[in-house]
């Protein structure tokens, strides 16, 4: 994974052809909308005519590159940054700081002819505080303020925060704006934002690269790249930190001295990573299944053509889109299946490069991995789309055009099909881990225990059946019925899929002769597609007739379906379906759809009995493919309602 | 060559990857610094004492994935101790930290390693077989942490295997050095795993040499390959290998 980020950074400099603090800009900030366009409001500090002019900027990637927006200094480590999304950092701490720690020069100069003009310095411990009275149009009295600046250092921060900070927003009142138009704020002096003031550029390279060579960098072997250079242990700069050195129970011989015999890197090297994770967050991060995630694409072998990093991250991300949503699909149609150079580019890169999916939770610095799936190659990828195509030409034969995308199995959509529990307080996902294994298992190409995907689909059920949303990953629809429906043929879906790709354990021989049954098309259809067996297909017709004496249940005074409280979602053994046939037999005819249903019932009880002295499908599992007929017939009525309408 | 050839059976490992420790990720296989760690230590060598005893102008190890495997991570609490003298618990304080675990594909079996070394020094050698073969292990084998214990199977010593040329199937992992462009050829069912692993220590425990980049196939182990380079044909009692030495 390392080698990959490292290979991100080293192309992302290269392509980019500017100073390396530009390629930290990082993106992930509110832009707004069309409607609600956020700004960057900056500090103008004009020295001749001793003012401050706040001028504010629609933001886009370009304003972002101006005023070099890289985030906030991390940690507890002072706050220098002339760009920042708190603006009371500028109130106080910025330019203080940034002016202690700058080497000699006309910056320097500036930014102290800044605090003798613009600033207070107040207290024991002489902090400084924008004067509010020199800004443009403020008619602020300071001295009022400050008869509640406190005498103890350790409360400046939540006076300038509670009290000043509110100050500043009422002069931006003043001029009809409000805070909440701002996503950032920096400084301009002279009218130079950040990205002109090459002192200030320098400084942050220094800052963040040059410091952990500054004390403690030694002769060595890198651990990356294995040059013999001068390389450091001080990796405290690297973003996304899963390698620490602040704890001593991680080092060579428990003494911190030993970090660097376990991890020593060369300037180059660092640069490289730094750029590589900026990168990488800024472009490659996603969401799947409720949980953050970085694609990270990386190159097996060296490619046969210069292809530049936007090639390689537009094909790893389209191939991911497209299996991962029905819009990112019919994006990769667009633009990769119908456009011959983008195809070719495709499949040469698909050829020699692979993706790493590393799931990850961010809490502030903390970074902690939940999982990764390495060296996926892009041809997984389309096994996958593929599998997925033609599980939808099954659904396109089986409902319909129009039915085909509710029933596209998408990466997005199987997360819906595993009830994940979510805990009530955090609101995250608490069994997380079976999901990203059996993400896994589809890109590995590992067998799944069917098993185990049936119960997670009668506890799905469940959900839907008795209104555990609160619990779950799954979201409260207007009718749970029909959702439950459509839930229980999309689980129909994910196996027929999961079985195209040959990743199901388990499996009967399916049904000869299928087509001779004196049976409906439609169901005949669904058995062939689905290659049922002879008891799945004995159930299937069983929760089918379930499916005609409950639409009768509820187009009678309830709206409910008593019928279906017969069945247990726990899992129900051989006997009690026998039990259950035999009522269903007397429910037919107390609700007088026995005659349309004489045959289903005979083949349904022809089927189990065949089979009755070597039933191999466990109690869950019957219920499943009852539950699977049950939806089957719902379906069909549910849309055959909806034609006749239309119709009408 | 004389070639010492023994499997390591455990059923689980963590072999941490150099630049995690926060979130521990782990190889699916033993680096070749893990392994000369294993060997040393089975006949009773002091850490930090063997890397210029098995540094790889001296040995050759080959290892070979025998059964399929996956990961799974696991959140362990490890002591927090800023400074040694903290390690007492007197903190009070622990931390989280996801443990990447190798384990095999099926839980009903075990993870097996074929390792294959030979050694420069007759002496070295002899000793490493008497003990593998004898089970009189100074420090028990383990496989990664000293949580996940192993055992040690003697399988066969060799006295010459025999180099080949060509395209193969490879039973061992690979240096990706020995491989061209396109080299590799893939397969419904394979796995091929790119890692970036450490090779080499000096005597003061200082990486020597680039980390090498190794190709691993985890679900059969196998490699269909065509080499820069000549690979070795192995015969022992249990079969048949094509190996590459990690070097």
């Amino acid at each position: 994974m390392l080698e990959a980020v490292k290979k991100i950074g080293e192309l992302s400099l290269k392509e980019r052809k500017e100073s390396f603090a530009f390629s930290l800009i990082e993106e992930g900030i509110d832009f707004g909308s069309e409607e609600n366009k956020k700004y960057i409001l900056t500090l103008n500090f004009d020295l001749q005519e001793e003012k401050i002019h706040l001028d504010f900027e629609e933001i886009d990637y370009k304003k972002l590159q101006k005023y070099l927006w890289i985030g906030n200094a991390k940690s507890n480590n002072p706050q220098d940054r002339l760009t920042t999304n708190n603006v009371s950092y500028l109130l106080y701490q910025t330019i203080p700081n940034l002016y202690h720690n700058l080497k000699e020069g006309d910056l320097k100069d500036k930014l102290q002819s800044i605090l003798e003009k613009f600033f207070l310095k107040l207290g024991q411990k002489s902090v400084y505080l924008l004067n509010l009275e020199k800004i443009e149009g403020s008619n602020i009295k300071v001295e009022e303020i400050l008869q509640n600046f406190p005498h103890d250092f350790k409360k400046v921060k939540d006076f300038v925060e509670k009290i000043y900070e509110k100050e500043f927003y009422e002069i931006l009142k003043n001029k009809d704006l409000s805070n909440n138009d701002f996503s950032l704020y920096s400084v301009k002096i002279d009218g130079l934002a950040p990205s002109e003031l090459q002192e200030y550029i320098d400084y942050i390279e220094e800052k963040l690269i040059g410091e952990p060579f500054e004390d403690s960098s030694f002769e060595g072997t890198c651990y990356v790249c294995g040059k013999k250079t001068l390389i450091t242990a001080d990796t405290t700069k690297l973003p996304d930190k899963y390698y620490i050195t602040k704890l001593v129970t991680f080092a060579s011989g428990l003494d911190k001295k030993g970090f660097s015999k376990n991890f020593a890197i060369c300037k180059d090297c660092y640069k490289e990573l730094m750029a590589g994770s900026s990168y990488i967050r800024n472009n490659l991060s996603q969401r799947l299944a409720g949980r953050d995630l970085y694609l990270i694409p990386s190159i097996m072998f060296s490619p046969k053509e210069d292809y530049t990093l936007k090639d390689i991250v537009g094909v790893s991300k389209s191939s991911f889109n497209a299996i991962k949503s029905f819009e990112g699909k019919l994006e990769f149609q667009n633009t990769i299946e119908k456009n011959l150079v983008n195809y070719t580019k495709y499949k040469e890169i698909g050829s020699y490069s692979n993706i790493n999916l590393l799931f990850f939770e961010k809490n502030q610095s903390a970074f902690k991995i939940k999982k990764l799936i390495k060296d996926i190659p892009l041809r997984r990828l389309d096994e996958i789309r593929k599998a997925q195509n033609d599980t939808q030409n099954i659904t396109k034969k089986l409902f319909g055009e129009s039915a085909s995308r509710w029933f596209f199995i998408s990466l997005d959509q199987i997360y819906y099909l595993i009830p994940v529990r979510i805990d009530k307080k955090s609101k995250r996902a608490v069994d997380y881990k079976k999901m990203l294994d059996l993400y896994e298992d589809l890109f590995v190409g590992r067998k799944i225990n069917k098993n185990f995907l049936i119960n997670e689909f009668l506890e799905l059920f469940q959900v839907y059946r008795f209104e555990k949303f609160a619990q779950f990953n799954i979201l409260k629809p207007k009718d749970s019925d029909i959702e439950m429906v459509f839930a229980i043929l999309k689980t129909n879906f994910l196996l027929k899929m999961f079985s195209l790709l040959h990743i199901l354990n388990g499996g009967e021989k399916m049904i000869e002769g299928v087509d001779d049954l004196p049976l409906r098309e439609e169901i005949k259809n669904y058995w062939k597609e689905m290659n049922f067996s002879e008891q799945e297909a004995a159930l299937f017709l069983l929760g089918y007739l379930i499916g005609e004496v409950g639409n009768k249940q509820r187009t009678g005074e309830s709206n409910k379906k008593p019928i279906l409280e017969k069945i247990n979602y726990q899992g129900m053994n051989l006997k009690r379906i026998i039990l259950l046939s035999n009522e269903i037999f007397e429910k037919l005819d107390q609700y007088k759809v026995r005659d349309f249903n004489e045959v289903n019932f005979a083949i349904m009880k022809r089927f189990m009995d065949k089979n009755i002295s070597n039933w191999s499908i466990s109690d869950s599992e019957n219920v499943y493919w009852i539950l699977s007929g049950y939806a089957f017939n719902t379906y069909k009525v549910i849309t055959s309602k909806k034609e006749e309408k239309n119709e009408q | 060559m004389d070639l010492l050839i023994f499997d390591v059976i455990g059923k689980m490992a963590h072999f941490r990857k150099y630049y995690t420790n926060s979130s521990s990720l782990s190889y699916y296989f033993p680096p070749r610094t893990a392994l000369t760690g294993l060997i040393a230590g089975i006949i009773g060598m002091q850490r930090d004492t063997y890397y210029e005893i098995f540094s790889s102008n001296k040995t050759r190890i080959a290892i070979s994935i025998k059964t399929p495997l996956r990961k799974i991570i696991q959140t362990v609490n490890y002591v927090w101790a800023e400074i040694p003298d903290e390690l007492n618990l007197s903190k009070g304080q622990h931390t989280q930290i996801p443990v990447e675990i190798v384990i095999p594909d099926s839980f009903e079996e075990n993870i097996r390693y074929r390792v294959f070394f030979s050694h420069e020094d007759r002496k070295i050698l002899d000793k490493v077989c008497f003990v593998v073969k004898d089970q009189k292990f100074v420090y028990p084998p383990y496989l990664g942490i000293s949580e996940f214990t192993a055992k040690i199977e003697f399988v066969d010593y060799v006295n010459s295997i025999h180099e080949e040329h060509g395209k193969t199937t490879l039973d061992s992992i690979l240096n990706i050095k020995y491989l061209d462009n396109g080299a590799l050829e893939p397969s419904y069912d394979s796995l091929y795993i790119k890692e970036m692993t450490p090779f080499e220590f000096d005597k003061e425990r200082n990486l020597i040499n680039s980390p090498a980049y190794f190709i691993v196939e985890v679900k059969s182990g196998k490699i269909t390959v065509q080499l820069n380079k000549p690979y070795y044909k192995v015969l022992h009692r249990k079969g048949e290998e094509n190996i590459l030495f990690m070097e």
